[in-house]
């Protein structure tokens, strides 16, 4: 009896087991069983679902280098499942619709290309959002070639405070009458931030994005966007000081 | 004490600054004085927070035309 038996119970443990319990062997070819079966090794259940000693403690070695929850692509279904959060989030960190369109269109080939080298140490979804992550801040990064204006680093004038470099009276922040420490989950608010995002400079609109929604380092913004230290800080400061104003008058004013 | 004093539009430059915690202790000195006597600054550096906070959470809810999910399935396939 025993090889022969042993080998139909192999073939139908095989068969059987849930593929989500073998995580390793999800990716073709990786279980040795797949191709050819040595039925002097198929003999009881593994702990990690594999009936065959063979592919039993070839999963548990596989296993000690890959995660658990190793994942399978499945880019048939990248459209329908991702595209419009895709969307969503580069949308407002482009303000272009068919710009927006473009980049996801990017981060599905892209992805396409990777998919070979897709490890599953995330899910599928944080993998296109890193991807897409990262066309968005090529974008600003070419972008910042094409934006040829000066930085002045010591303008005295900016209309925000008087000559003495303190508030004036039309500029000095009025109270918002809001608790600062709790978020706001309000889509008002979200669309005036939105639109006053908008009428920034664009080079103080790629700095804030990356800065405020990226949440990039100080550095690589300035790495990516060929500038100085100095000048990052004094476009954070511009944009903060002109995003509170706008804010200021349009939102609070409309509440 | 006068190189202790800054101005408002020095202490709104150092609390973006100070967000990122890139903040010499001399600065730090600087700014800490001028909030205590400055209203306006303190305020804006709650409100400074804030927008930053908000921004990083900002969710705007958009759908691609279907036309263009047609059309990037098919450049998808043709790979």
């Amino acid at each position: 009896m025993g090889a022969n038996l042993r080998l139909k119970n192999c073939k139908q443990g095989r068969e059987g087991v849930n593929k989500s319990i073998m995580p390793c062997c999800q990716q073709a070819g990786s279980c040795l069983c797949a191709n050819s079966h040595l039925s002097f090794f198929c003999y009881n259940t593994y702990s990690n679902g594999h009936q065959c000693a063979l592919c039993g403690i070839f999963c548990m070695f596989m296993r000690y280098y890959t995660p658990m929850s190793q994942t399978l692509l499945n880019p048939d279904k990248w459209v329908d499942n991702f595209a419009d959060a895709l969307y969503s989030y580069t949308l407002p960190r482009v303000n272009d619709a068919a710009l927006a369109e473009d980049l996801v269109q990017e981060t599905f080939l892209s992805a396409w290309k990777a998919k070979d080298g897709f490890k599953g140490e995330a899910s599928e979804k944080s993998w296109l959002f890193t991807i897409c992550k990262n066309k968005i801040i090529d974008h600003y990064r070419k972008k910042a070639k094409d934006i040829v204006q000066p930085i002045a680093a010591n303008e005295r004038q900016d209309g925000y405070f008087d000559e003495a470099e303190h508030w004036t009276n039309e500029t000095k922040p009025a109270e918002w009458g809001i608790d600062y420490q709790q978020a706001m989950d309000n889509k008002d608010f979200y669309k005036i931030l939105d639109a006053c995002k908008r009428k920034l400079q664009q080079i103080q609109q790629s700095v804030f994005v990356m800065k405020y929604m990226e949440d990039m380092d100080s550095a690589d913004i300035c790495k990516a966007l060929n500038i100085t230290s100095s000048n990052y800080w004094v476009l954070i400061h511009r944009a903060k000081l002109q995003l509170r104003t706008c804010l200021e008058k349009n939102w609070i004013n409309l509440k | 004490m006068k190189w202790l004093m800054i101005t408002c539009k020095e202490a709104t430059y150092l609390i973006s600054k100070k967000e990122e915690n890139k903040l010499t202790w001399l600065s730090k000195i600087k700014l800490r004085g001028h909030l205590a006597i400055c209203s306006m600054c303190r305020r804006f550096e709650q409100q400074s927070g804030f927008i930053g906070r908000m921004a990083g959470k900002m969710h705007i809810h958009a759908t691609l035309p279907p036309e263009s999910k047609e059309k990037m399935q098919k450049t998808l396939q043709a790979q």
